[in-house]
């Protein structure tokens, strides 16, 4: 598949078997490790899990800027060349086959616009103002996340990993909060009851084994994060140092109604955690976050650029199986159930 | 690798986007005001009032409605406690009632008020209100405040008393009123239509109304759904309708356009009322005036039948004068005839007393034995024509009555001649009385043709069917047995037919009280026999009648007795004929021209010549207040015509005993 991929470019619809057969056995080996809700494994998010909807589109150029990562290597985005601004590949297609294979909740990753913003160029594009640009990238997320919530997605997770990028490009926490603003307003158009199974994802990124913020406080992020109209929030904690520090913070800042799902497996750790170690760090999470809005997951995608071979399948459920019984072995000492 | 110039490209990317997110916050923020003005607005609108308050009831917003209804503006409510705003209590037992708001707060649900709820105003009105209250929940799900809506429900309170007394007034109506649809189903039924025709709602409701319709009406139910249809209004329109167990009602029925809102005619009401006892009571009516038509026929066949025989007997006698014999027999006949006429006239007259209560009965002590022997007189001739024979079996002790001597006799004769007429020549009559306890009982029964039992409950009916085929057969005004019956009501009795049917005979059964004591006994006199001969004492007598052949007959017959007389055709020449004859009796007429036979008479008797005069009225009238009338103008007697020469002989000789104003 990788090897497809590599040949013929993602978008070859002579693929397209080979894709649905990635995510058949991405849901079964899924479901298997007893999980309770699941995901495609974002199989089809071609390149990756951020320009997904947009690549391929003749109005972008693939010299956009570049995100860099702590082991060197950078990811260069796409650059806007003209207006409008439209998705080409909405994740909601995706749920689509997920739905046909899946027997457990489905949840549905989408990019937040924030990310999606960079890709307007620093210099205004003629005839396309760049006012312009935001308010169709507004309708743009918007519509992809109320399809995936009408067909039926059990949560829709927003990846905002650029949030903890943001304050480390600009440490003033202007670009932050203009990022929260800009989520906020897609947020504003949805429903109480429907921001109530919307989530969203922070972590310090995840590529090749290395990440592009870890050195960013979450002590600068986490307060503007609960600030988003989300009923759910999937914050990768694994990986972190200090991980204690990182929960006060979270209960100091989190509103009472949002639920916090913490990272307590690390796809950029080749070790696969034992349960024994989830168990412990869910245990640890639960002195700071009320059991009932606590919940566990992973701390960032397996493989979120899809020429990513760091972390085996195998590696990747075995993680996930880890996770299951750790965080069964918790709720059984929590009382939880 | 430009490690910083990617990170410093990057960061002026994004921050080149700033601007454009805070313009678009900006426009989202303008977009959520103009809708909450939108909110306050369409609040401020609406026709109901709409208080909001926060997490701890206090109020926050009222629209103007919420204003006017509680007397608080917003900015003396703002802060304060919803139930000093809202003030509530139950409309009968004045307790608070129990705040919506407050419990919809509390629950985090929707909550509505209990019936009968009055808000109190600021300055004391109140009204009944309907309302419900929503809490507002944030996003955790906690109730941040309340919206609480309410209205003024006096008007559709009203409205809904108004329809419950109409709905009241229609139920208890003894009318059916039934709606129905266009297309004729019932539509509702009251408990009038359930009485009237014996369906219940249950059974009648979304039944087609042809349900109530005879087969061979149902083509007036296509022209009411027209005329409803139409708009028109139907009156008082009398059909027959069908009840539940068949019975045929007569119905007056009102049927009127239902229209809705926009006034399209959608159905009909119709009004039904059972006018069967009216129309049986014309019927009945209506037969009452056939029957009468008939019987002034036959009155005016049996007055006349008498007549020619009559007028043949005064040819007789003119042709055959000299014939003494058939002379005599010519009279006995014109004599039978007369009495016949008489009598009719006499029954005619006594039964329009008895129906008007104007007879009155001249009670005294009587034997039965005499009153029966009397009645056996009268129908003697009857019975002996035809050659029935009449068994009379009595107690062997005196039964005594309290009883008018003349009219008992009446009730047995007339069931004597009855029996006569109705049986075959040769037949067998038995007059029976026994005592039973207080009671005489009387039986008249025949060997007679018999009465059939259709008509035996109308036997004593004045002009009865049952009556008219027995009167028919052998003549008569078919009042005989109407007549008895009047008359032993008034003496207190019963008297019933029986017949076991057509041929069998017939029994008439008279029930009589009885007087107890035996010791005496009284009678009438036995009738004056006719004078046969000039034997009474020789009087001057003056007949005064605008009849010139009533008077001069009268005269005539009065001479022919020995008398000595002289005739006046009014009372102005009777006056003058009484001054210069000097009469001992006036027969005076009483309607006549000129001067009427009451004034006459005052005027005779002012003069010195004419106070011993016997003045006795001789009248067609013959009621008591006639009498009295006679009497108070002078006159010494009251006698009827035709005069009954037995009652004028036996009036002169007590005129001639005694005073002469006196009779």
């Amino acid at each position: 598949m990788i090897e497809a991929v590599a040949a013929s470019g993602g978008l070859d619809p002579r693929l397209d078997a080979l894709y649905e057969e990635a995510i058949r056995d991405t849901i079964e080996r899924f479901e298997a490790t007893g999980s309770p809700v699941i995901t495609d494994g974002e199989q089809r998010k071609y390149h990756n899990f951020w320009t997904y909807c947009v690549q391929g589109l003749p109005n972008t150029a693939p010299d956009g800027f570049k995100i860099p990562f702590s082991a060197g290597h950078t990811r260069r985005m796409l650059r806007l060349t003209s207006g409008p601004f439209r998705y080409k590949q909405p994740a909601d297609t995706y749920l689509d086959v997920a739905l046909r294979y899946a027997r457990k909740p489905v949840k549905q990753a989408v990019i937040s616009p924030s990310a999606l913003s960079l890709m307007y160029p620093d210099d205004e594009i003629p005839g396309y103002p760049r006012e312009q640009f935001i308010e169709d990238l507004l309708r743009e997320h918007e519509t992809e996340m109320r399809r995936c919530l009408e067909k039926g997605a059990h949560n829709v997770q927003i990846d905002f990993t650029e949030g903890r990028l943001a304050v480390k490009i600009d440490p003033s926490g202007r670009l932050l909060h203009s990022f929260i603003d800009l989520n906020n307003i897609a947020l504003s158009r949805f429903s109480e009851v429907d921001r109530r199974r919307i989530g969203v994802h922070t972590c310090p990124g995840g590529d090749l084994d290395s990440t592009h913020s870890a050195d960013v406080d979450y002590a600068d992020l986490l307060p503007a994060l609960f600030a988003l109209k989300a009923g759910s929030f999937y914050v990768a904690l694994a990986g972190e140092k200090d991980r204690i520090r990182v929960l006060k913070i979270i209960r100091e800042h989190r509103r009472r109604h949002q639920r916090v799902f913490v990272g307590v497996v690390a796809p950029i750790d080749p070790r696969v955690e034992t349960p024994e170690e989830v168990r412990d760090r869910v245990l640890e999470a639960a002195d700071y976050i009320p059991l009932e809005q606590l919940g566990t997951t992973d701390d960032c995608g397996f493989s979120p650029f899809c020429d990513d071979t760091s972390t085996s399948r195998d590696t990747a459920f075995a993680k996930i199986r880890a996770r299951v019984l750790g965080t069964a072995l918790a709720a059984e000492r929590l009382g939880a159930g | 690798m430009a490690f910083d110039d990617e990170e410093e490209r990057l960061r002026s990317v994004a921050l080149q986007n700033v601007n454009a997110i805070l313009l678009a916050r900006e426009r989202a923020e303008r977009e959520l005001a103009a809708e909450r003005e939108r909110l306050r607005i369409t609040l401020a609108s609406i026709g109901d009032a709409v208080i909001s308050t926060d997490a701890l009831g206090r109020v926050q917003y009222l629209n103007a409605v919420a204003e006017a209804l509680t007397g608080w503006t917003q900015a003396e409510a703002a802060g304060r406690p919803l139930p000093d705003v809202f003030h509530i209590v139950n409309e009968y037992t004045r307790h608070p009632a129990d705040n919506p708001a407050l419990l919809a707060l509390r629950k985090g649900m929707v909550a509505g008020l209990a019936n009968h709820t009055v808000l109190i105003a600021r300055d004391g009105t109140e009204r009944p209100i309907d309302d419900s209250a929503a809490p507002m929940l944030d996003e955790s799900g906690v109730a941040v405040g309340v919206v609480l809506v309410f209205r003024d429900v006096t008007e559709r309170r009203g409205a809904e008393e108004a329809q419950a007394r109409l709905a009241a007034i229609v139920e208890s109506s003894q009318d059916a009123i039934i709606s129905k649809s266009l297309r004729g189903i019932i539509r509702t039924w009251n408990a009038g239509a359930e009485r009237l025709f014996g369906y219940t709602a249950e059974e009648a409701i979304g039944q087609p109304i042809t349900l109530l319709i005879p087969p061979e009406r149902l083509d007036e139910e296509e022209m009411i759904l027209d005329r409803i249809a139409r708009g028109e209004r139907i009156e008082h329109y009398e059909t027959v309708r069908v009840a539940k167990d068949g019975r045929r009602l007569h119905i007056s029925l009102t049927v009127s356009p239902v229209r809705d809102a926009e006034g399209r005619v959608i159905g009909a009401s119709k009004v039904g009322r059972d006018v069967t006892g009216r129309k049986e009571a014309e019927e009945a009516l209506r037969e009452a005036d056939r029957r009468k038509d008939e019987f002034l026929a036959l009155l005016a066949h049996e007055l006349r039948s008498p007549l020619a025989p009559l007028r043949n007997g005064l040819q007789v006698m003119r042709l055959a004068s000299g014939d003494a014999n058939l002379v005599a027999m010519t009279r006995d006949m014109m004599d039978r005839q007369l009495s016949h006429l008489v009598r009719l006239i006499d029954d005619l007259l006594d039964i329009a007393r008895i129906s008007s209560n104007k007879m009155d009965l001249r009670r005294s002590r009587v034997l039965l034995a005499d009153v029966v022997s009397s009645a056996m007189e009268t129908a003697r001739p009857a019975l002996e024509a035809v050659g029935h024979e009449l068994t009379v079996a009595l107690p062997p002790e005196p039964i005594l009555l309290d009883a008018d001597f003349t009219r008992l006799a009446q009730v047995f004769g007339n069931l004597l001649n009855n029996s006569a007429k109705y049986t075959e020549r040769g037949g067998h009559i038995w007059l029976r009385a026994t005592r039973d306890g207080d009671q005489v009982v009387v039986r008249v029964e025949d060997t007679g043709i018999g009465i059939p039992a259709s008509a035996l409950p109308h036997v004593f009916d004045m002009f009865s069917q049952g009556d008219r085929f027995i009167e028919r057969s052998t003549g008569g005004l078919g009042i005989g047995l109407a007549l008895v019956k009047g008359l032993v009501e008034m003496h207190g009795g019963t008297v019933e037919a029986a017949s076991l049917g057509q041929g069998k005979g017939s029994t008439f059964t008279v029930r009589l009280p009885v007087l107890q004591d035996r010791a005496a006994s009284a009678r009438e006199e036995p009738a004056v026999d006719w004078p046969d001969s000039a034997a009474g004492s020789k009087r001057r007598i003056l007949v005064v009648d605008d009849s010139p052949d009533s008077a001069s007959s009268m005269a005539m017959m009065l001479q022919l007795l020995g008398n000595e007389t002289r005739t006046a055709r009014d009372g102005i020449e009777a006056v003058a004929v009484a001054e210069q004859f000097r009469p001992r009796v006036i027969l005076m007429d009483i309607g006549m021209p000129r001067l009427d036979g009451y004034a006459a008479t005052r005027r005779i008797r002012e003069q010195p010549w004419g106070r011993d005069m016997a003045v006795i009225a001789l009248t067609g009238w013959g009621q008591e207040v006639d009498r009295l009338k006679s009497r108070e103008a002078g006159c010494d007697g009251h006698l009827v015509k035709p005069i009954n020469w037995p009652d004028l002989e036996k009036l002169l000789r007590e005129l001639e005993g005694g005073s002469s104003n006196d009779p």
